[in-house]
This record gives structure tokens, sequence and C-alpha cells, in this order.
């Protein structure tokens, strides 16, 4: 018998008659009935949802620091100092990420987050928004007034030291052993290059400023990708709310 | 009814589209499970079973178009659990079950008798591709084996089936 006829006779076997499909029907509607419906979060939902619990001590914080830059810049007037100054409380805003990255390794969060079954990457990724918030309100602050002390150097003072700052921490943190020292340690050095090179980091042309920006905000945008799709894929638990 | 219209009404807490997917599937499943367990009576529990467990768990199952072949593989799961022993081979003679209004012609007799003396592995392949219609790559969910040993399995099965017939 040829292949063709094997497989049309293994098709002909007619459909059986099915008694109790009522009953499957009957327990599969009590089934139903009682099961908990559950509604899978998105990373989005939880960060947001989690802002009105991690958000307090963060903005405590970086308010305290607002305070800090707003005496500290707005009697620096101009000069090489202010300068200086400026990129000085740009890397102080970055690095307000510290605290609060460290703490759920330090004090053992993992099991109370497990509890909870709240992502331990996803919590973080809330912090870092909540800190978001934050320190663009103070970089704000500081480039106003920055820029009323000397105009034109926003960019070269504020921003790029904060974006050079914020990924130097976030890197160091994920991926260096030790990572807030290295992260504090890497922050030093940039405030010591700012502050003995201020006059000329002055004349850096706004293109160049602009790409190692650009270059900074990469090295942000991929360490908070790696975090968001570590989550993703399940390696801590999964977000589930009971409705 | 698709698998994503199936879930989506579930979803919005619509029952009729349970009662459409157990009396959709119930049938084939049903004749998997006579196959697959030692009498009447454990086959419809086995299936009964079989839609409560998909029903229990739906929210677990991830669409990725293979609804039928999750189904079956639960089916598979819950006739094992219903053997408890190591499986035995079940005897496709007119001895064993015979599904009814089966056309007892001699060619399916002879069709019969040379399925059961296929290995339980080939058999299985040939049960679900032919007989219950699923996609080689669904048999191969279904019996967690790689596609390429389903292929293989398939084909010395039509082998031995040729030369028996």
């Amino acid at each position: 018998m040829k292949p063709r006829e094997i497989k049309a006779l293994l098709r002909a076997t007619p459909a059986a008659d099915a008694p109790g499909v009522d009953e499957a029907v009957r327990r599969c509607r009590a089934v139903y009935a009682r099961r908990r419906t559950l509604r899978r979060l998105g990373a989005a939902e939880i960060i947001v949802g989690q802002l009105r619990f991690v958000a307090r001590p963060v903005w405590l914080v970086q308010g305290a620091l607002l305070v800090v830059i707003c005496l500290a810049l707005g009697r620096a007037g101009g000069g090489r100092h202010a300068l200086a100054m400026s990129a000085l409380t740009a890397v102080l805003v970055a690095l307000t990420i510290l605290p609060f990255y460290g703490r759920s390794e330090r004090h053992g969060m993992r099991e109370i987050e497990a509890a909870t079954r709240v992502s331990r990457v996803k919590l973080l990724l809330a912090k870092l928004a909540a800190v978001g918030v934050g320190d663009a309100v103070c970089l704000g602050a500081a480039a106003l007034l920055t820029l009323r002390n000397a105009p034109g150097t926003a960019l070269v003072f504020v921003v790029l030291p904060f974006a050079l700052a914020s990924a130097g921490s976030l890197f160091a943190l994920n991926h260096l052993p030790g990572g807030a020292f290295a992260a504090t340690g890497f922050a030093v050095a940039l405030v010591s290059v700012y502050w003995a090179m201020a006059e000329r980091l002055s004349r850096l042309p706004a293109a160049a400023a602009l790409a190692a920006c650009a270059l900074a905000a990469g090295v942000l945008a991929a360490e908070c990708i790696k975090m968001a799709r570590d989550a993703q894929f399940g390696k801590d638990m999964e977000e589930i709310l009971w409705t | 009814m698709g698998d994503k219209e199936i879930r989506k009404r579930l979803g919005s807490g619509d029952e009729t589209a349970l009662d459409e997917l157990v009396r959709a599937y119930y049938p084939d499943i049903l004749r998997y499970c006579r196959r697959h367990t030692a009498d009447e009576h454990s086959a419809e529990d086995a299936a009964q079973e079989t839609f409560c467990k998909a029903v229990r768990h739906l929210d677990a199952y991830v669409h990725r178009g293979k609804f039928r072949a999750w189904l079956y593989k639960i089916a598979a799961n819950t006739c094992a659990d219903f053997w408890r022993a190591p499986r035995r081979d079940l005897p496709l003679t007119g001895e064993a079950y015979v599904e009814p209004g089966f056309d007892r012609a001699e060619l399916a007799q002879d069709l019969d008798a040379a399925l059961a003396a296929l290995p339980e592995a080939q058999r299985e392949v040939i049960l679900l591709r032919y007989v219950h219609g699923l996609k080689l790559r669904e048999c191969a969910a279904v019996l967690d084996i790689p596609l390429r040993t389903a292929q293989s399995r398939e084909r010395a099965a039509l082998q031995a089936l040729r030369k028996l017939l």
C-alpha cells in the first residue's frame, strides 16, 4: 500500500460520539467560576504604582540638595570656581541614586521583595524613576543659576557632568564589585577634573559636549534597558495582581 | 473559534466561550483518551479532567497559536496519571476498545492490527498526526520531543505500515 493510501485510511477514521460532554461543560463552568482572576502588571504600571512608596525619602534628600544648590550657586557669582561648583552640584545630583540602590542589597531586601512577589529590578526601576524626577528639578535649578552666572555654560558644566556621573555610577553599580565605592570614586575624579580644568572646559565646543552627552546617555539607556530586560525575562519573580 | 478569541471572551467573563471551547474539542480529546486509558469510563473521566485542568490553568497559557497542542499535552499527562503504573501498550485489536460506528471493513481491521504492531513511540506520532489531525510541530510539543525526532518517527511508522499492509 502506498503512503498516500495509508494516510487517507488513517484520516478516514470517523469521529466518535461524545458522551459526557454536558458533564464536562458543567464541571468546567464550576472550575471557571471558582478560579481567581489574574491580571499581569506591566513594568510601567508597577513602577508608577511603587512611586508613592519609594519617592518620599528620595525627594527629601534631593530637596535638601536643592537648597544647597541654590545657596551655593546663588552666591557664587561668575568665575572659574562658580563653574566648577555647578559641575559639583550636577555630580551630587547624579549620586543621589547611590544610597537607595545599595540599600536593598545591604539590608537583604531580596527576601521581603520576594515575599511581596514584586521584582527587585522593577522596584529599583521605580526608585530610579523617582530619582529621575527629582534630578530633573535639581538640574533645572542648577542650570538656571549657572546660566545666570555664566551664560552658555550650562551644557558643559551642568548637563555633561550629570550625564557622565549618572552613566558611570549606574555602570559601576551594575557591573563592578563594590559598585557604590567605584561610583563614588568616579564621581570624585570627575569633579577633580572639572575643578582643575574649569577654564579650559569652558572653551569646549558645544558639538563635542553634545557628543559626550549623547555617549553618556547611550550608556545610561543601555544599563536601564538591561535592567528592564532582566525583569521582563523573569529572572526575578513575576508580578501578579489578584483581582 | 480562534484561540485568541477564546481567551478574549473568557477574559471578559463570557462563559458561553467556555461551552463552545469544550464542545469543540471534547470529541477529539475523548477519542484520544479512549486510546490511552483502560476503559470507556476512565476515558470519559480523563477527558473531563483534561478540560478542568485546562480551564484551571488558562491564565498560565501564553498564546502562541498552539492551544490544541497544549490541550492534547494535558490529555496525555492526564491519561498517564490514570494509568499510574508504567505505561502499558494498549492493544488496538477488537478485544480492546472499538470506536462506535467504526467501519469494521477488513482493511480497517488490518490497519488496527498494523498500528498495534508499531512501537508505541511511532504509533503515538501517527495517531496524533493523522487520526487527530495535529501538525507535526504540535505532535512534537504534545510528546515533548524535538521536531526532527517526530519527523523520523513518522517516516519510520509509515514505512512499517507500508510493509504490514
